[in-house]
């Protein structure tokens, strides 16, 4: 009996042994990956020649070390592009890199470096500088799979664009193109399409900001624009930073009722002149104002039948 | 008597308004001077105009400054991106059996983003054995659009989002094919947003046997 039980248990700790070990060799290769850049955006302004370094921070958020290779892409070509992304590295403590690794929590402050030749028209080039998590890391990993077992590897890239502009800026290039909103509405929220266009050949920043007054002239509402980038030669709409995939400023109030006038004051850039425009559009609760008097017909109806019947 | 005073208050009124509109030009001498006064017009209701309130323009200093450059940011906060695996294990594929599995994409970004994707060739077991991309139940899904994919002998691989209606698939763009990476997912300012992306892998009975692999590759781009 006892051969018995220590047979059983021995058993029992081989199997145990064996599952857990199995396990905690798949669970190896399930770490995450996580990574953070800051700033988001990196807009450069440069009348060259000029050698211009820009300071950014990468960080490895995750607790394994990542390997990240580094790409230049540009998201609009023209003449210009391809002679100043020859120029461009990153540089880690002045020191060109075409890859990285970054230890588990492990932030690292780095220069984008440019080189503006002094023969470079006055124009804009826009690109993104991508760190891209190494295939060798998946590699590694998948090597640790079961013999005849499928997998999909994963790569996650995090992208910083940079607009870059040789040359002087020209707020005056950018124009409020639209500004309009439904004539009559029933009910809010309200959409407002906003779109600026730039003419010129540099990006711009404009902002702004939509006041909406009643017809007793108060004012009700209010539509904050945040700092959107306008290529050059491109139109965009501008929307509330509450619904930034909308393609509308969204004033998001619901009960509306008269007549309402909205004023958007908008600046091209900072330091630029402001814009303003207004456009006006009725609001009346058709459906509401029906069931209203519906009630009340139905409320009369009864009262001079009552009375009717009373008086009989 | 409220009738009397209401009258009373309106007369007034316009006895008041009339009173400053037609305010008269006075005049005081004496041998020694002489002061003048010129016409002075009240209008008691007229609405004063007010300038529109404007913020302050917002100046954050830039990051950096040299010779004939100066570098800034409109978003200074950072965008973070996480993936919860780097590695999908599909086990063994057998015919009809559809394998479905998950991966969590989780960003925080103040400004909005999106997620771009794209696979580096079909899942392949060698270089020409593919399980290819599925073109879902009724052969209409493809990189652009999505459509229903629950029969389980439509064989190939593709994805869902919480973006497709349910049982809904695409297919991954394919770099082999020079096909350029696709939107996925885009989202406004997000404090820790997840999004699931389910990936489903079915064969046939003639599909060789083996490990087959592919490369998905997500990038994060911030609304710029």
């Amino acid at each position: 009996m006892k051969n018995q039980i220590f047979s059983f248990l021995f058993i029992f700790l081989t199997v145990s042994v064996c599952f857990f070990t199995s396990v905690r060799i798949n669970q190896a290769y399930a770490d995450s990956i996580s990574l953070k850049i800051s700033p988001s955006v990196l807009q450069i302004h440069a009348t060259p020649p000029a050698a211009i370094k820009a300071p950014f921070t990468i960080e490895n958020l995750g607790s394994s070390p990542v390997h990240l290779t580094i790409i230049f892409k540009p998201f609009k070509q023209n003449s210009t592009t391809n002679t100043i992304l020859q120029t461009v590295q990153v540089a880690d403590n002045g020191i060109a890199q075409s890859s990285l690794s970054l230890g588990p929590q492990q932030q690292k402050k780095l220069d984008l470096s440019i080189i503006l030749p002094k023969n470079i028209p006055p124009t804009d080039t826009y690109f993104s500088v991508i760190f891209l998590t190494s295939q060798q890391d998946t590699n590694n990993a998948s090597s640790s799979l079961d013999e005849g077992s499928s997998s999909i590897a994963e790569r996650i890239g995090i992208a910083l664009p940079v607009l870059l502009t040789s040359g002087e800026s020209d707020p005056q290039s950018g124009f409020l193109d639209t500004f309009s909103s439904p004539i009559f509405l029933q009910a809010g929220p309200v959409p407002f399409t906003v779109r600026i266009s730039n003419t010129g050949t540099h990006f711009i920043s404009p902002r702004g900001v939509i006041f909406i007054k009643n017809m007793f002239g108060q004012t009700v509402g209010r539509v904050d624009l945040p700092e959107t980038n306008v290529l050059a030669g491109t139109t965009r709409s501008l929307t509330s930073l509450e619904q930034p995939l909308s393609d509308h400023a969204v004033w998001s109030e619901k009960f509306l009722l008269g007549f309402y006038t909205a004023t958007i004051s908008i600046a091209m850039s900072s330091s630029g002149s402001l814009y303003t425009r207004s456009i006006h559009f009725i609001a009346f609760p058709t459906t509401f104002l029906l069931i209203f008097f519906v009630v009340i017909i139905i409320a009369l109806s009864l009262i001079l039948r009552i009375k009717k019947k009373l008086s009989d | 008597m409220m009738i009397r005073f209401l009258i009373g208050f309106f007369v007034f009124s316009l006895f008041l308004g009339f009173s400053a509109q037609l305010a008269q030009a006075a005049m005081m001498t004496n041998p020694h001077y002489t002061i003048e006064n010129q016409d002075i017009n009240i209008l008691p209701f007229q609405t004063i105009p007010t300038k529109t309130p404007t913020q302050p323009p917002f100046m954050p200093p830039p990051l950096a400054t040299g010779e004939n450059y100066t570098v800034e940011t409109n978003q200074p906060e950072g965008l973070s991106f996480s993936i919860s695996e780097e590695l999908i294990d599909l086990g063994k594929l057998t015919a009809t059996n559809p394998v479905i599995r998950k991966t969590s994409l989780t960003t925080k970004s103040a400004y909005g983003y999106r997620i771009e994707a794209t696979e580096d060739h079909p899942l392949l077991l060698d270089t020409k054995t593919a399980i290819p991309d599925t073109t879902c139940d009724n052969g209409s899904c493809s990189e652009l659009t999505d459509a229903l994919w629950t029969d389980t002998l439509t064989y190939g691989f593709g994805y869902h989002t919480s973006a497709m209606a349910d049982d809904s698939f695409k297919q991954f763009t394919d770099v082999s094919k020079n096909e350029s990476l696709q939107t996925i997912i885009q989202a406004g300012n997000t404090i820790n947003k997840q999004t699931d992306v389910t990936y489903k892998v079915t064969i046939s009975r003639t599909q060789q046997a083996g490990a087959y692999h592919n490369v998905v590759t997500y990038i994060l781009t911030p609304n710029y």
